[in-house]
């Protein structure tokens, strides 16, 4: 493996600890009207934007089960939400006009709808639902505008520390922004 | 790069899913979920410590907004007030620590007739918007066990639901699965108190009879059925009642005593003592020890 790919992946598998210490810790106390963002899913997502469909599903998988493991029921559920979220925001990265820097926010949007939807069907399908599902949805949604308004601020950094370099004469800012800086 | 074609990665995705829903099912059948968990173990120190750090921001913070109004003030005037605005943030801190730790001083007093309880931190929170738990610095070590009941001087938190040495997770009464029995202080109206999602931070008191007349502001308390919660402690007051479609589901909308976007210290119940009457919450205090608790602790909690 080439130092600078095993120095990201590093800096990943750091950053994505750090991050989970302080979904459980300092998160929680930025609640606004009951939802918290989701520091772990946004970090997935742009894992996703940078690494593709396979990088995006093995960091969802591993986040969501490292999530399972810790609320301790329903192992695997947010696990499966963390991988199809990730492989499908990959799987869209090859598709999307890449030139638009609200193209990583709107993912982040859409990406949290997805993980949402993904986790309340997985819920549904092993019978452990009890509560009406339009209520949940606002959920869904107000936490993905959460998310997508946190990820404004996480996005540059991120990439800073972790993206993939550009193929040797391809210009920096045809990847969302010039996030070099 | 070489990637795989997508009809393969997509049978490998449904394998996986089918793998995940297939454990999440199983896990989801284990009463108290996954019992061992390392995981939680390693987290414990690391989460201690950024909680100690958040707490210290929280703390510098609210420093220098104190001190906003005193820009007007010449730099000696401001070195001076600085120094003494530390100093009493710093003693006003050992005040509001002495205060709580007064307050469940006493309710532990009181209650040591009828419960051995253990003090706790709290320590982490659920990482995700679906889960109410925590996880509190006391563990097996300390004689924790499952199905422990979790109180604060305030009322009823949750429940024991996983322990390891050094730490447990406690599922809090909000949490979608943290239903307890339930009954109507005044008029002893039996019901279920479950975590209410529509209103965040609330509980709802369902099963109620459809003849059960209960008014805004009364007392709801455990009834002691289904075996995991002893009779008599505070749950919350009734904010309204509501009906979900038609007149037979009406519900309770309840407000709970514990402020749990504020719980730092805990208390858990390892052993209840079999005494005829519950001494807890003082129902019996005298008329100025009911005003003094009630202004302290529940300021709207009228005793019956």
């Amino acid at each position: 493996m080439k130092a600078g790919k095993k120095r990201r992946i590093i800096l990943l598998v750091l950053v994505l600890f750090v991050s989970f210490v302080l979904q459980t810790t300092v998160i929680p106390f930025l609640r606004v009207g009951g939802i918290m963002p989701d520091l772990l899913l946004i970090l997935t997502i742009f894992t996703a934007l940078f690494y593709g469909s396979q990088g995006g599903g093995a960091v969802g998988f591993t986040v969501g089960l490292a999530q399972d493991l810790l609320v301790g029921r329903h192992l695997g559920i947010q696990a499966l939400s963390g991988l199809l979220t990730g492989y499908t925001v990959g799987y869209l990265e090859g598709k999307v006009y890449k030139k638009n820097p609200l193209v990583p926010l709107f993912l982040v949007f859409l990406g949290s709808l997805f993980s949402g939807a993904v986790f309340l069907l997985g819920r549904s399908i092993i019978g452990i639902f009890s509560f009406t599902i339009p209520l949940l949805w606002y959920d869904i949604i107000m936490g993905a505008l959460y998310n997508t308004l946190l990820g404004v601020f996480l996005f540059r950094p991120f990439a800073r520390l972790v993206a993939r370099p550009e193929p040797p004469g391809v210009d920096p800012v045809h990847m969302y922004v010039d996030y070099r800086g | 790069m070489h990637r795989p074609p997508l009809r393969r990665n997509i049978v490998i995705l449904l394998i996986i899913t089918v793998l995940c829903l297939g454990f999440a099912r199983f896990t989801a059948s284990l009463s108290a979920g996954v019992a061992v968990n390392p995981f939680q173990e390693i987290l414990v120190p690391l989460q201690g410590g950024v909680m100690h750090v958040w707490s210290g921001v929280a703390s510098f913070f609210k420093y220098f907004e104190g001190i906003r109004h005193l820009q007007q003030e010449n730099a000696l005037l401001k070195q001076q007030l600085r120094e003494l605005t530390w100093e009493n943030n710093r003693l006003r801190e050992y005040v509001y620590e002495n205060r709580r730790l007064l307050r469940l001083l006493d309710f532990k007093e009181r209650n040591t007739r009828r419960f051995t309880l253990l003090g706790a931190r709290v320590i982490g929170r659920a990482p995700s918007n679906w889960y109410s738990t925590l996880v509190v610095d006391r563990g097996s070590e300390d004689g924790v066990r499952k199905n422990q009941v979790v109180v604060s001087d305030a009322g009823l938190v949750g429940r024991v639901t996983a322990v390891t040495s050094h730490s447990a997770r406690v599922l809090l009464i909000l949490d979608l699965e943290g239903a307890v029995g339930a009954m109507v202080q005044e008029s002893r109206t039996i019901g279920v108190v479950e975590g209410g999602k529509d209103k965040p931070g609330l509980l709802r008191m369902v099963h109620l009879p459809y003849d059960a007349k209960l008014e805004k502001g009364q007392a709801v308390i455990t009834s002691g059925l289904g075996g995991v919660f002893p009779r008599g402690i505070p749950i919350g007051k009734i904010l309204k009642m509501e009906n979900e479609g038609n007149e037979l589901d009406k519900y309770a909308l309840v407000q709970p005593y514990v402020d749990f976007d504020r719980l730092e210290e805990l208390f858990i119940i390892t052993e209840i003592h079999h005494v005829p009457e519950p001494v807890l919450y003082e129902e019996s205090a005298t008329e100025p020890e009911q005003a003094a608790y009630q202004d302290e602790v529940h300021p709207d909690f009228e005793f019956s």
